[in-house]
């Protein structure tokens, strides 16, 4: 009997009446991904089925992955919660889905069971107005205070404004006014000015009395890795408390995502984690590819491989040099980002773009690797592992560095699992998963290369780790550009993958189908995929809803930095104020990712 | 009806139904395209074949009639097999044109080569080639290699527009499309080839390389220019109206469109639309506001009140106006100008008014869809070829079944070629031949006519003397009762413009005043000049001798989406809205009421007539309550005893009749 079955089995021996329908999931087969598999549980059996899930040591699924919904407006029930809850022991991903009424949006929390729940069910409240009795802090985390609606609904209309060009300029000027009106007479636009006022505050746990400060630290603040704020309750220099507050940079990806084609969506998933942008890539058209059953070719794999890594060091070597320059050694990060600089002229040559290079498409490859590509890889080999050795010269037996970062920070390995922290983060605490070793995608099983895994859970022990990974991912280079086999970019199915351009100008077939994947996208058979690739900051994971059409029905990105910013406040706990910013650097977040 | 499975579902049709269509039935595609459900079968295209269980050879689907217990296979290997071989022969010699074509992303071959068509071709030599692009006529544009040779085109020339100007010349694979006649593809259906045609051989000359199908917002709208209300699509990119297509709704349109309606839509974004108020200034006109434009009207009222009297100010709509904006128009000079006088123009189409339904209480109220049903069908003095062009396509329809058609009027129309007898001779006006009361020819000639058929059709012109008119009546009536059943002669008439019928129900019981002059009085019986008038408010009109008009005239408002030459001599022009430009509902020939909706922004400051009329009452401090044509159409409905059961929700898409159910039969009272 596969794990999978033998999961479902027991939820159904514990709770006979709480498994409404398993489907084992064609999509989601056992060879292809691990078994993950589809159960629908009853709402008022969930807390159960978790707590069995989160404790029985022969399940043993000790970490959430993902909790979201989808919404089917017209269908009753509305709404499915979808919880993807994974083993660390092996693995294994069981998706959960719960169907939510819209006459009762609510659903019980889960956060007992596993603590990480928190902000996503605050994000499924923001997002789906599905509201879970007995969370702690039920409120909006990525819009706005007061905002009216719940955006991922899909009678809430897509935003945005028109772009204007030449052509329409005149226009969209005219436009524009009628739009935001309408905005406002529907209530989208209407906000409540509800800041953080004293009461609130209070609200939030925070208390400014009796000698202690209340700080705000960002969004705007130069050591936040971007817009991220902190409410901090300072006693003395120690924090009592400390609240992170998100959403200063969402942008709406998921609901846009939903309006584009799927090839058009890859775009967007460069602009989730910027820093680690084909990771992105990758874990959405793993998504997609599950769901078309796309073969792809070996050495698509295997340059989506190489490219990963690269992306992997650049987004590395930024951790180290801005956490370094952020505790003041500003040295490292120039040279940091001078060897940065030479991965970013590698993806320009690729793609044309330094960051945005959407390079790892539905199918393949956008194109095959220019010719001078491989040589220049060859240069990064030569160049990195004598600079690596210099950037532990400069840090890693230096006193002050040490003074800041030893010590600093401490995550234990419990706390990291049950606050959801993947990527360095987690394996700082010493828990050895990573998702290339433990479900190999993309050929990734081809490969030595070392896992390394931190003691002390400290500040130092992430910041040694991803030292330690730069190597581990040119020992992988090395290996893919010594193996690189021959062969196709792009996998052999025309109704997907675009015909190559010489073909367009000689047969008819190839242009009409050139014409429609670009201007209308392919349909994707119905279904779901959930797949996750180790991002340089932990699990990544692309959940993708087909419904039929060329446009992703339901477009979730589970981005690691927002779990892993869960983790601050049991980090930050009796630290001095001044090592909020190291903790901070230590997680190496990336706001795009956490707000998407 | 025979029992055959289709894909392993079960279907019951009717004897005779081909596969296709017992497939469509049941929700089955079978990709197609010669096949058309209108148009006969031609199975020149081969797309349908399909798998029959017991038959060695694939059949077409469309050429193949269901027989009993069948067993039908649509998506077997060997279908598939034969769909890719046949796409792949399409493409053979079809041109690399997808990136240039107007087809492209709405284009079925596209589609089919995508869905059911192979990713690469086989093919590698030079593709035929022929010259292109050739004009068929100023609005169609032909493209002979793009051009798959399924003949929908020729066929529905040939079929449903019964101007078979088109043809299929040469033969094997050098046949090509061509114009058959010398005087050239002068169809005034011609634009429906267009999009009848499965590929980008037929293209709009006006469309051509406008925009891509994608980019277009399609709204529902209807058709301004006649009486007969066709529902239109108004594709619309950056607020301007690129193209329009038929919405098909069968008891009007069945489906198509004339040239006039299909190509008639880009004064609605000319460069020269009135965008601002102007006010005269010597021998020219300065924009001014809304403000000083309404002070200056009312002023000019008032004026010509003080001086002459109420009885000196008039109003003159146009029957392009809505009803909401109509009815505003009546309420405005009744209630706040006091003047009875308010009146829409007919051109001179004076009989319209002077049809009374008492005279011909009993018979059945027209409605196009009777014409389908009618064993005889009698014209006087009408062209429907050009009045209202898609009841031609509807009668030849019913003459091709069997209907005798006959024709009396003063003139050869199109139709003529279709009649079963001669027509009352050419030249002949109806009355001229006086007989017995002055009956006219028509009763002459054709009484015995009426009374064979079961089910009749007569249909005034608008060139019928309105003196005539209450004699045939009384005829017609007379006839009636002493024939078999209710309702069995249907009697209507050809409304020219989009709303004559609103027009008339919205203003009856004032005056009509006609568009020759300022002329007045009982219809038919005074044409004589009205000199009381000396404060003049037109809409959407033009005057034929309006500067003759202006000399007698002290104040002259006019209201008009150009500056014609009617708005040169006015005091005030005011910039008015175009059909895509307003919500609000057209009556039809048949009085059933459709919706207009707002598709495109007004040019510049330009308002619905129903904003103006309230602009204008509100100015003289008459309290009115109108903020959307929607708050108009429920005050028509409590005011107007026919409109009563209309409402925007319960006009829907389809359309409703004002005096009846949408479905049952009609008589006049």
């Amino acid at each position: 009997m596969k794990r999978s079955e033998t999961v479902v089995q027991r939820i159904r021996d514990v709770f006979p009446d709480a498994v409404s329908d398993a489907v084992p999931d064609t999509v989601n087969d056992a060879s292809a991904f691990h078994g993950d598999i589809s159960v629908t549980i009853r709402k008022n059996r969930l807390s159960g089925v978790v707590r069995l899930l989160a404790t029985d040591p022969d399940l043993g699924f000790d970490y959430l992955s993902d909790l979201t919904g989808v919404d089917y407006p017209g269908k009753e029930p509305r709404f499915e919660v979808v919880c993807h809850v994974t083993s660390t022991k092996d693995g294994t991903v069981i998706r959960l889905k719960i169907p939510v009424t819209s006459s009762d949006p609510t659903l019980q929390t889960i956060t007992p069971e596993y603590p990480s729940a928190n902000w996503y069910e605050r994000e499924v409240y923001d997002m789906f107005g599905i509201t879970f009795p007995g969370h702690p802090d039920m409120r909006r985390i990525l819009m706005p205070e007061g905002w009216r609606g719940h955006p991922l609904r899909k009678d809430y209309p897509l935003g945005g404004e028109a772009v204007a060009f030449t052509s329409n300029k005149d226009f969209i000027e005219e436009q524009s006014l009628p739009f935001i009106l309408e905005g406002k007479r529907n209530g989208y636009l209407e906000l409540t000015p509800d800041g953080f006022t004293l009461s609130n505050l209070e609200r939030l746990g925070l208390s400014g009395a009796e000698g202690r400060i209340i700080l705000n630290m960002g969004p705007q603040h130069p050591s936040t890795h971007g817009l991220l704020r902190l409410l901090i309750e300072l006693n003395g220099e120690r924090i009592s408390r400390i609240i992170p507050e998100i959403g200063y940079l969402h942008t709406g990806i998921e609901k846009s995502g939903e309006h584009l084609t799927y090839p058009q969506a890859l775009t967007l998933t460069d602009r989730a984690d910027y820093l680690a942008n084909l990771f992105n890539n990758l874990a959405y058209c793993l998504a997609v590819e599950r769901l078309l059953d796309l073969e792809i070719p070996l050495r698509a794999q295997y340059i989506r491989v190489l490219l990963c890594e690269l992306n992997r060091l650049a987004s590395h070597l930024l951790a180290i040099g801005v956490m370094a320059h952020e505790l003041g050694a500003t040295s490292v990060l120039l040279y940091c980002f001078r060897e940065r600089e030479i991965i970013m002229d590698l993806f320009e040559m690729l793609s044309g773009v330094r960051m945005m290079t959407s390079y790892i498409t539905i199918g393949g490859l956008r194109d095959e690797l220019p010719e001078a590509f491989i040589g220049k890889v060859g240069d990064v080999l030569k160049i990195f592992p004598d600079k690596i050795n210099e950037y532990e010269k400069l840090l890693t037996k230096n006193p002050i560095w040490l003074k800041r970062t030893k010590g600093i920070g401490y995550l234990s390995a419990g706390e990291a699992l049950g606050l959801g922290a993947s990527g360095p983060l987690l394996r700082g605490s010493g828990v050895k998963r990573d998702l290339r070793k433990q479900t190999p995608y993309s050929s990734y099983d081809h490969f030595d290369f070392d896992v390394p895994v931190g003691e002390n859970g400290d500040v130092f022990d992430r910041y040694i780790i991803r030292v330690e990974e730069m190597r581990q991912s040119l020992r992988i280079i090395r290996q893919v550009i010594d193996k690189l086999p021959e062969g196709p970019v792009k996998a052999d199915n025309r109704k997907v993958v675009l015909p190559p351009r010489d073909e367009l100008d000689k047969g008819m077939e190839a242009l009409i189908h050139h014409f429609l994947i670009a201007s209308r996208g392919f349909p994707v058979p119905k279904g779901e995929a959930y797949r996750t690739v180790e991002s340089p900051r932990g699990e990544l994971g692309y959940y993708i809803v087909s419904d039929g059409s060329e446009r992703p029905y339901r477009f979730r990105i589970r981005g690691p930095s927002f779990a892993n910013l869960m983790t601050v406040p049991a980090m930050a706990r009796d630290c001095y104020i001044a090592d909020v910013v190291a903790i901070i650097g230590s997680i190496d977040p990336v706001l795009g990712d956490v707000d998407r | 009806m025979v029992t055959l499975r289709i894909d392993d579902r079960e279907t019951t049709v009717a004897d005779g139904t081909m596969i296709i269509e017992a497939a469509r039935g049941i929700g089955i595609e079978i990709p197609h395209f010669c096949y058309h459900p209108k148009l006969s079968v031609s199975g020149s295209c081969k797309m349908c074949l399909v798998e029959v269980e017991g038959l060695a050879k694939l059949v077409t689907a469309c050429t193949t009639a269901v027989s009993r217990n069948i067993v039908v296979r649509t998506r077997s290997e060997k279908v598939k097999e034969a769909q890719r071989a046949t796409l792949s022969m399409l493409l053979i010699n079809h041109p690399l044109d997808c990136p240039v074509c107007d087809k492209g992303g709405e284009c079925p071959l596209q589609d089919y080569t995508y869905r059911y068509g192979p990713g690469k071709s086989e093919f590698s030599d030079e593709k035929w080639h022929f010259k292109k692009p050739v004009d068929l006529s100023p609005l169609i544009v032909l493209d002979r290699e793009r051009c798959i040779l399924c003949t929908r085109c020729v066929r529905f020339q040939e079929e449903v527009a019964v101007h078979p100007e088109i043809e299929v010349t040469e033969r094997g694979r050098g046949s090509f499309i061509e114009v058959a006649r010398p005087e050239g593809f002068t169809s005034n259906f011609s634009g429906n080839t267009i999009e009848l045609c499965p590929v980008g051989a037929l293209t709009s000359r006006p469309f051509r390389f406008k925009a891509r199908p994608w980019e277009l917002k399609r709204s529902p709208s209807l058709c301004p220019h006649c009486g007969c209300g066709c529902n239109i699509w108004l594709d619309v990119r950056e607020d301007k109206i690129m193209r329009v297509l038929a919405r098909e709704n069968p008891p009007v349109d069945g489906g198509w469109l004339c040239d006039r309606g299909r190509f008639g839509y880009r004064f609605v974004s000319h460069a020269s639309r009135l965008k601002t108020p102007l006010i005269r200034k010597g021998e020219g006109f300065i924009p001014c506001t809304w403000e000083e434009a309404i002070s200056r009207v009312i002023g000019g009222f008032k004026k010509g009140r003080e001086v002459y009297g109420s009885e000196s100010i008039r109003g003159l709509a146009s029957p392009k106006l809505t009803n909401e904006e109509l009815y505003l128009f009546r309420k405005f000079f009744q209630e706040v100008a006091g003047t009875n006088s308010s009146g829409y123009t007919l051109n001179g189409d004076l009989m319209i008014e002077s049809l009374r339904p008492a005279d011909c209480s009993g018979l059945r109220r027209f409605s196009f869809q009777d014409i389908d049903e009618a064993d005889s069908i009698f014209l006087i003095d009408g062209d429907p070829s050009k009045d209202l062009p898609i009841l031609d396509l509807r009668i030849k329809k019913a003459v091709k079944k069997g209907a005798r058609l006959f024709i009396a009027g003063s003139a050869e129309i199109e139709l003529s070629d279709f009649a079963s007898a001669s027509p009352i001779p050419v030249g002949t006006e109806l009355n001229s031949v006086p007989e017995k009361g002055g009956k006219g020819g028509f009763d002459r000639r054709f009484s015995g006519e009426i009374r064979d058929s079961k089910r009749s059709v007569i249909l005034l012109g608008r060139k019928t003397d309105p003196s005539e008119v209450e004699s045939l009546c009384s005829f017609l009536k007379e006839l009636h009762d002493n024939g078999g059943g209710e309702g069995w002669i249907s009697l209507g008439v050809l409304m020219p413009a989009a709303n004559t019928q609103g027009a008339q129900d919205m203003l009856s019981g004032d005056t009509i005043l006609n568009s020759q002059g300022i002329k007045y009085g009982v219809p038919g019986k005074s044409d004589v000049p009205d000199s009381r008038v000396k404060c003049l408010f037109i809409a959407r009109q033009e005057i034929p001798d309006i500067t003759n008009l202006r000399n007698h005239l002290d104040f002259l408002a006019v209201y008009d989406i150009f500056l014609s030459d009617t708005a040169r001599v006015a005091d005030v022009v005011l910039p008015a809205a175009a059909f895509s430009e307003i919500d609000g509902t057209y009556t039809n020939s048949e009085r059933r009421v459709q919706r207009l909706f707002k598709t495109t922004q007004t040019p510049g400051e330009a308002k619905p007539l129903w904003e103006v009329m309230t602009l204008l009452a509100k100015a003289t401090g008459t309290g009115w309550d109108f903020h959307s044509s929607r708050d108009v159409m429920r005050e028509i409905s409590e005011k107007i005893s026919l409109y009563r059961y209309i409402s925007y929700e319960e006009i829907g898409m389809k359309g409703s009749y004002a005096d009846g159910t949408t479905s049952g039969p009609r008589y006049y009272r």
